[in-house]
């Protein structure tokens, strides 16, 4: 599959692309300041107000347990999905048990499960963080299953035929092998718990960036809200670049190994 | 392959959920988990039954699908024909890339807020931003499936004389028909996670809103109600999509098993 030419990917910078980006900047600005418009302040002023209000206080007041309660949960959800999608990649029977509990729950909006996260673990970092795990446990669940069930059988029996013990055809074989579908399913998660952590925290939260950005809107801080919608764009954006570095390092060799294949 | 894998289970589905409604309801009934917390399954079943039958719920269900649906339905209408645009024509792709990609790491929720400044906390503000989410998916899928439409049955299209929108209209959408399929069912997940997210902010019906309404008051067999409905409501959306997925795609793959048959 082609990533479309003149999106990402091309090293030549965009001309055009940040000439239309920079004229829809500016048109927000002219129409902003001529209409004296509530709800679009110019875009200067809300630069302005991101510069004013993120400095250290808010950051620690509600970034930082945005971004803790998003750790936490996403760490829990990699571990567990790891672990428990590989061990039903590994016995049918387990799966068998297990696919359709998971189906069901799958399917449950994340949001739904706020309340039910708030009522049996009350308005603490607990529910928020048990919501982001619950809801971003899946991709990673499935994709480490799939993985597992992938492994091209005749690499295993190469391996086994070079004399391999079962415990070095599992780390030399079977893990290197899942991890690109694994990875697949954590870069998924990835988006889904950044999503939930915005969701939990506008509906039962006193802080975080959630939070923020609602309770700005119901005092009618304009500027603020859009601030705070910026710095969630930000950061969606460098946690996804960490990923992909992340990511980059540790399937490196497997790019360059379907690079070299037939 | 997955068809072997799925074929014979149907028992085994039914026999594991049993088994966790029965370990629930003895977990509860004995007071190992508190009651007042984790209500037995059998009194969920009455109090959603109960609300089914005072017409409670299915207001609610409706609010919720209508907005879900008006959502999805507009976005379809706007991403698939932008995507192809941004697939087809290099210029427009070019121009809009960078604004794209500068709005897309910002997560869909995060414009509930916005919506609520400009329309209020009513129905049309569900509506909208369910939308604005579905769009972003639909819109991604097409120009990946357009961009990588095969240029052999593009052009052969051209030689035969084609006029460029039939072009389009008879190879290049069909072709990017999987992509378009995949990004219908992404973007029905968002439309109706967001559409419960903002029943719960400012909800003013909604089963997003009932959820956390009856949780406030501390009506509890009624709150994982609403959660069973919604886990219903997403499985089953999700499995109908499936099926008109696999109805759409099997023309397709017939039309394309016919077209290589032919190519010989």
């Amino acid at each position: 599959m082609r990533m479309p030419q003149g999106w990402r990917g091309v090293r030549a910078v965009n001309w055009v692309g940040w000439l239309v980006f920079l004229a829809f900047l500016g048109l927000w600005e002219v129409l902003s300041r001529r209409s004296g418009s509530l709800y679009f302040p110019p875009v200067t002023r809300i630069v302005e107000t991101f510069v004013a209000v993120w400095r250290a206080q808010n950051l620690s007041a509600h970034v930082a347990p945005s971004l803790v309660r998003m750790g936490e949960g996403y760490g829990a959800a990699a571990l567990v999905g790891t672990v428990l999608g590989i061990a039903m990649g590994h016995w049918r029977r387990l799966d068998r048990f297990v696919e359709p509990l998971v189906e069901f729950f799958r399917a449950v909006p994340p949001p739904a499960l706020i309340p039910f996260a708030l009522l049996t673990m009350g308005i603490g970092d607990a529910s928020k963080v048990f919501v982001i795990a619950f809801s971003s446990l899946w991709p990673i669940l499935l994709n480490a299953r799939d993985g597992v069930r992938n492994v091209d059988q005749v690499m295993i029996e190469t391996a086994r035929m070079f004399g391999h013990s079962p415990r070095e055809v599992v780390t030399v074989v079977v893990a290197p092998a899942t991890m690109p579908q694994l990875f697949a399913g954590l870069r998924t998660s990835l988006g889904v718990a950044f999503i939930t952590m915005v969701i939990a925290e506008m509906v039962g939260s006193t802080n975080g960036l959630g939070y923020f950005i609602l309770n700005a809107q119901r005092l009618f801080a304009v500027p603020e809200m859009y601030a705070g919608i910026l710095l969630l764009g930000l950061l969606g954006y460098l946690v996804n670049g960490a990923f992909e570095r992340v990511e980059g390092r540790i399937l490196g060799w497997h790019r360059r190994f379907r690079a070299v294949q037939p | 392959m997955s068809a072997v894998w799925t074929r014979g289970k149907g028992l085994d589905r039914w026999a594991s959920i049993l088994g966790a409604v029965l370990a629930w309801e003895a977990v509860s009934r004995t007071g190992i988990l508190p009651v007042a917390f984790f209500p037995p399954p059998s009194r969920i079943l009455l109090a959603l039954a109960r609300e089914l039958g005072t017409g409670e719920i299915p207001r609610h269900t409706l609010t919720t699908l209508a907005a879900y649906a008006r959502g999805l339905a507009l976005a379809l209408a706007i991403g698939v024909p932008w995507g192809v645009l941004l697939g087809r024509v290099p210029v427009i792709r070019r121009a809009s890339a960078v604004l794209i990609e500068m709005l897309r790491p910002i997560p869909s929720v995060a414009i509930i807020p916005v919506a609520i400044l400009l329309l209020g906390i009513g129905e049309e503000m569900r509506f909208a931003v369910a939308c604005y989410a579905a769009v972003w998916p639909l819109l991604f899928n097409t120009m990946y499936g357009v961009y990588n439409a095969d240029p052999v049955l593009v052009d052969s299209a051209r030689i035969f004389g084609f006029a460029r929108w039939e072009v389009l209209w008879r190879v290049v959408v069909p072709s990017a028909l999987p992509f378009i399929t995949t990004g219908v069912r992404v973007s029905s997940a968002v439309a109706l996670i967001v559409t419960v997210t903002a029943e719960m902010v400012a909800g003013t019906g909604g089963l997003g809103f009932y959820v956390k309404a009856t949780e406030l008051g501390g009506r509890v067999p009624e709150m994982y109600g609403g959660i069973l409905l919604l886990g219903i409501l997403g499985s089953l959306l999700n499995h109908l999509l499936r099926v008109a997925e696999s109805q759409v795609l099997g023309w397709y793959r017939g039309a394309m098993g016919r077209a290589e048959e032919v190519g010989g």
